[in-house]
């Protein structure tokens, strides 16, 4: 009894806090956590274009929507839904990964002194403010067959199929094939890494230069002073780029959406995504119902993924002290 | 002092640095190239006409389009005529070109006037005359939105037709070639337009529209060529004469009108030649393309010399007299081989090209002009090529503002951006509102719920997008249904979800921003007085500006760039640019010019705006990583 009347007491005295986090707490209710109930909800019924109108009321079909997703090959909710899983899987590693990689690599390369740092680093940044759909738009057109400028540099100019004994034919990257995946990889790599440079570089200014000076003392070459120094000194930047890459890229959309200009934006097999292949299952072929299932699948998959990581980091933590 | 060896020691540890320096700077340059180069491109094909870039010529160095017009002006010179409206002046003693004049039109028309002037007409930049000895050039603008208060989509001119009347010092023209039966009387000495004539509904159909192909003038009579057939003009007095040949023509473009004689037009389509008797008005076929199954070619050129007609195809050209028969055929390789760049390739060897015109510069020599600029000249006695050549200057670079022109005419790119506009900002001033109180009490005040609510904050980010899509889009629909208020496809709606949808981001970054105010300040003002209120308002507030900037800006950014939900729940009047744009993309797939023109316009307020508040952006970003 008393210690309820102590959160009350509690409560009132912090009055304007709720006051503050009210509007947000409201929105956040409204357009959060509402819609995702309905989602779960929406997943055990059966939800078309002529059930639409009665929403919720629409007829409770139970587990089917799941059991045509995970077990019914038949399906139509299953055509390339199987691929596109393997696809956001693949895609999300290497995005992640590679921007990552390749931002540690530029924030080493700018945390040294030299002329013009500032404006270099202004103009590493530039491909992060370039929008999604613009990147999507843009980089559909460099891999075009004929005229595009990546064939036309490598195949034209580079003449890179004398080297590898390869066809002069020039490839057709967004054909559909495992050659899709690369091209919608590279635009995502080449949009996202800025941002983990930017990061990392912060997190490389901070580390005292007298432990690099001890290392070398020590007579520690570059790569052990990298290794030993810089990257467990700078895992709490890479474990949140890690898990926010994750997310993100598994939750990828526009930059596939808007690089396949085909009217439907089927991307073809090997360049499809499991938002892409949501989107497209629910709002083309209005069925909204597994397409809510297949979102919650994804939903889950995706929690668990966060508590391996929450694991790992925990792991990494008690190995430090 | 140092000793000799330890000295060699320490100059070469510091030589090494220096060397690993310039290797690691060498890199980070590729690199930096690399990664600017996307946008580069995206700008630099912005201003590139859709032509070059269809055709692959995306290099700076471009070459003339195909060659519409030789005539020769001295002894050893030829004036020739591009289709991107460039006049060149070739020596034929050296091979060279001596003088060289650009318009940079599209879908030119060339004709001289007399020996010092030439005649351009163009789809897009209008009429020239162009003096060549003293260089003196005249422009009328005939932009035809000015005119005809329509709006011209530039995929529909195809070509200009043009006949001059030297005498009368008048030129009737046409701007667009496809869809509109208009032709333009030029005055040339005033250098005016004095009539427009529209001929649209004077065939059978009323409501079909006219496409004028060619054009050719008798005396007082101009004669008009179009997919329905042939029509006459008196152009003095402005009556409308007979229509010709309209059962014959059905459907087929009169490519080309040619008189013959006084009393004689020469008419062909596509595979067949006709002798139109202006008096009688009667229609005779006199030759046709398909009467020998290996000559099955398409007609590419006509042109007539002496009572001859001259017909080109795609290896070759026949010659016929007026009256059908076959006088001469010649094919082969005419004409150097050149790639698509037009630079010479495969040592000068001679290949075949179609012939698009044929040019008369003496009695026994023709010459034979085709793509790329290129050119020879035949010899009729003897059926030999005499020389051949091509413009090998090079080219210009096609730097046009147009695209952006017709970006706003083709699609409605100005609503979109005023809605964008409109969107974005409504929400980053919702947000920012919303998500400064929430990080503040959550950093500020330790009340019961607050873990609860972080961690609701951060549970947010792991629900795909999809997963509130569907529901709201139904919410929407049955709330519009219910109570009768659209929020589908307004703007309140999409800000209402956008404002939350992006608050928990922005929560999130705020907190690191309050929790680096000291909290001594603020326990300070509370004993000077202040309410909570005031605190947060008159201490915690003016601290916090740099980071509730930087949020602020990524909240513009994200709802710039966002898709799907704009997608589903726009409208076309609250359409905002990544809809239009895809929209665009979906239906013009092969306007590549006004796609990336789209893409520039879509970043370069983001750009700006990065650029007014980078310092910002960049703390704001970085803050989370420096905390940890």
């Amino acid at each position: 009894m008393k210690k309820k009347f102590k959160v009350i007491a509690e409560m009132k005295k912090y009055r304007i806090a709720y006051a503050f986090i009210a509007p947000a707490g409201i929105g956040m209710i409204l357009l959060h956590f509402m819609p995702l109930f309905q989602g779960i909800y929406m997943s055990f019924l059966k939800l078309n274009q002529f059930t639409l109108f009665s929403y919720l009321g629409a007829p409770f079909v139970g587990l089917k929507n799941y059991k045509d997703v995970l077990f019914n090959p038949n399906s139509p909710v299953r055509i390339g839904l199987g691929q596109a899983a393997i696809n956001t899987f693949i895609y999300a590693i290497l995005v992640t990964f590679g921007t990552i990689i390749l931002g540690m690599i530029v924030a080493l390369m700018l945390n040294r002194r030299f002329k013009g740092r500032a404006l270099v680093r202004t103009f590493f940044i530039f491909p992060w403010i370039i929008p999604q759909f613009v990147v999507g738009i843009l980089w559909g057109f460099m891999w075009q067959q004929q005229n595009g400028i990546i064939n036309v540099i490598l195949y034209d100019w580079l003449k890179i199929y004398k080297f590898l004994n390869i066809s002069s034919v020039k490839p057709f990257w967004l054909s559909g094939d495992p050659k899709t995946l690369v091209a919608i990889i590279l635009p995502t790599i080449w949009r996202g890494w800025p941002l983990s440079m930017l990061m990392l570089l912060a997190g490389l200014q901070n580390i005292p230069r007298d432990y690099y000076e001890a290392a070398s003392i020590d007579g520690a070459n570059g790569f052990q002073k990298f290794w030993h120094i810089t990257f467990p000194l700078l895992r709490p930047v890479w474990t949140i780029l890690l898990l926010f890459g994750i997310i993100f890229n598994v939750y990828s959309f526009n930059i596939v959406y808007m690089m396949f200009g085909n009217g439907a934006g089927f991307p073809g097999e090997w360049g499809d995504l499991m938002m892409v292949n949501i989107f497209r299952n629910a709002f083309l072929r209005y069925d909204f119902g597994t397409g809510a299932a297949v979102s919650v699948l994804l939903m889950i998959v995706m929690i668990i993924v966060v508590l391996f990581w929450f694991k790992f980091y925990k792991k990494l933590e008690e190995s430090r002290e | 002092m140092f000793s000799k060896k330890e000295l060699n020691v320490n100059i070469s540890y510091y030589q090494k640095k220096k060397i690993t320096n310039y290797i690691i700077n060498f890199f980070m340059f590729i690199l930096l190239f690399l990664t600017l180069f996307p946008i580069v491109w995206m700008i630099y094909n912005a201003f590139m006409s859709n032509q070059n870039i269809s055709l692959g010529k995306i290099k700076i160095g471009r070459s003339p389009n195909h060659t519409i017009i030789t005539k020769k002006i001295d002894n050893d010179k030829l004036l020739m005529g591009t289709s991107d409206g460039s006049v060149n002046i070739f020596d034929q003693k050296n091979n060279r070109l001596v003088k060289r004049k650009t318009f940079k039109t599209f879908a030119t028309n060339i004709k001289p006037l007399d020996n010092n002037k030439i005649l351009i007409s163009s789809g897009d930049k209008g009429f020239f005359e162009y003096d060549i000895k003293n260089g003196e050039t005249r422009h009328l603008n005939l932009s035809w939105q000015k005119f005809f208060k329509e709006t011209l989509f530039i995929n529909q001119i195809a070509s200009t037709v043009m006949v001059v009347d030297p005498k009368q010092r008048k030129v009737w023209t046409t701007i667009s070639y496809s869809n509109y039966g208009n032709i333009i009387e030029i005055d040339l000495d005033d250098f005016k337009i004095s009539k427009v004539i529209n001929i649209n509904g004077l065939f059978g159909f009323s409501y079909e529209k006219i496409s004028i192909s060619s054009l050719e003038k008798l005396g007082d009579k101009l004669f008009v060529g179009t997919n329905k057939g042939i029509l006459q003009i008196n152009v003095r007095t402005g009556v409308f004469g007979h229509t010709y040949g309209e059962e014959i023509f059905k459907g087929k473009d009169i490519e080309h009108l040619r008189k013959i004689t006084e009393k004689n037009i020469i008419l062909a389509t596509d595979y067949d030649i006709f002798s139109f008797d202006i008096e009688t008005g009667k229609i005779s076929p006199i030759f046709s393309m398909n009467r020998n199954s290996v000559y099955s070619k398409v007609i590419t050129a006509l042109n007539i010399n002496d009572n001859n007609i001259f017909i080109g195809f795609n290896i070759g050209f026949f010659i016929i007299d007026k009256y059908g028969n076959l006088l001469k055929q010649a094919t082969g390789a005419f004409f150097k081989e050149v790639d698509q760049d037009g630079n010479i390739v495969g040592k000068g060897d001679l290949v075949e090209g179609d012939i698009l015109g044929f040019s008369f510069i003496s009695d026994k020599k023709i010459v034979l002009e085709s793509l790329y600029g290129r050119f020879s000249i035949f010899d009729l006695q003897t059926d030999k090529i005499i020389k051949t050549g091509i413009i090998t200057k090079k080219g210009y670079l096609d730097f046009r503002w147009r695209n952006f022109i017709d970006l706003w005419n083709n699609i409605d790119f100005g609503l979109y951006l005023r809605n964008s506009f409109i969107i974005c900002l409504s929400t980053m001033f919702i947000t920012m509102i919303l998500a400064t109180l929430t990080a503040y009490a959550l950093v500020r005040f330790p009340f019961p719920g607050s873990r609860t609510m972080s961690i609701a904050i951060l549970s947010t980010q792991m629900i795909p997008g999809v997963m509130f899509l569907i529901p709201i889009h139904i919410m929407f629909t049955n709330f519009t249904r219910v109570t009768g208020i659209p929020v589908h496809g307004t703007f309140g709606g999409i800000i209402f979800i956008y404002s939350a949808f992006f608050l928990p981001f922005s929560v999130w970054i705020l907190r690191s921003f309050f929790s680096a105010i000291p909290v001594a300040l603020e326990e300070a003002a509370t004993i000077d007085g202040c309410s909570a209120f005031q605190v947060f308002t008159k201490i915690s507030l003016p601290l916090a500006v740099p980071g509730i900037i930087a949020t602020g800006i990524f909240v513009f950014l994200v709802a710039w760039d966002e898709l799907m939900f704009a997608w589903i729940l726009t409208s076309a009047e609250t359409m905002t640019i990544p809809v239009g744009i895809r929209l665009f993309v979906g239906n013009f797939q092969n306007r590549f010019d006004l796609m990336m023109a789209a893409s520039t316009v879509a970043t370069i307020p983001v750009m700006f705006i990065f650029f007014l508040l980078q310092r910002y952006i960049v703390s704001g970003l970085t803050a989370g990583a420096v905390k940890e």
